[in-house]
């Protein structure tokens, strides 16, 4: 994933936002395979349209 | 939700040009953030158009958020005719964009593209400036968390990391 070299002008309000950023999170996923990136992003797709389905049943009780 | 390894299989059996965009290119460049949908910019011969409507007809493409019924037909003709659209499918949400903003149409887009191999077949995905310079141009105030996660993964890069 090696590409050019190149630095964007900083913008205050999107760097406002580095600081909350999990950045383990990108190191985990950095460390798998580029396919592996692509399953676990399924993986987390089917978990949350059933944390959805979840949430709609729920609604439907209440 | 997305059946990414039989769509990418669909495209390439429909030898539909396209280059990945957006939050499934993003995660390939090792972006955390939860995506549902997948964004492709597609290139705009009339070759191409009827691959494309070819590949995706069979999974009942219709404009996602729009009431049922509408006489929408997926074919060469109506992407000929429009530029932008966002489609559900049975395989799962799609945006297919004849333009990037911040990039230009499918040359521009694939210009920089990397290659990328994903489910046995070689992709062609957005690189990351690309990707930044995309969602830096679209201003849209729900992108700015993902552009600062990007710039923080392009810093690390230029780093070496």
């Amino acid at each position: 994933m090696k590409g050019k070299k190149l630095i964007f002008d900083s913008l205050p309000f999107i760097d406002v936002y580095k600081g909350g950023i999990d950045f383990s999170l990108c190191l985990s996923n950095l460390a798998r395979s580029v396919e592996d990136r692509v399953r676990y992003l399924m993986e987390l797709q089917k978990l949350s349209a059933e944390a959805k389905k979840a949430g709609e049943i729920l609604r439907k009780r209440r | 939700m997305a059946d990414l390894e039989r769509l990418f299989k669909c495209l390439a059996k429909g030898k539909v040009k396209y280059v990945l965009v957006g939050g499934v290119a993003a995660n390939i460049h090792g972006s955390a953030r939860l995506t549902n949908d997948i964004d492709i910019v597609y290139e705009r011969s009339s070759r191409n158009l009827r691959n494309l409507s070819k590949a995706l007809s069979p999974f009942n493409p219709y404009l996602r958020g729009a009431p049922p019924g509408l006489p929408f037909k997926f074919d060469e003709k109506t992407l000929k005719a429009g530029l932008n659209f966002t489609l559900t499918t049975s395989l799962g949400d799609i945006d297919l964009l004849g333009e990037l903003l911040g990039i230009g149409s499918y040359k521009a887009t694939a210009k920089n593209a990397l290659k990328v191999n994903l489910f046995g077949l070689n992709l062609l995905c957005i690189d990351l400036i690309g990707l930044i310079r995309s969602k830096r141009a679209a201003g849209r105030p729900k992108d700015l968390e993902a552009i600062a996660e990007l710039e923080l993964l392009l810093e690390r890069r230029n780093k070496g990391g």
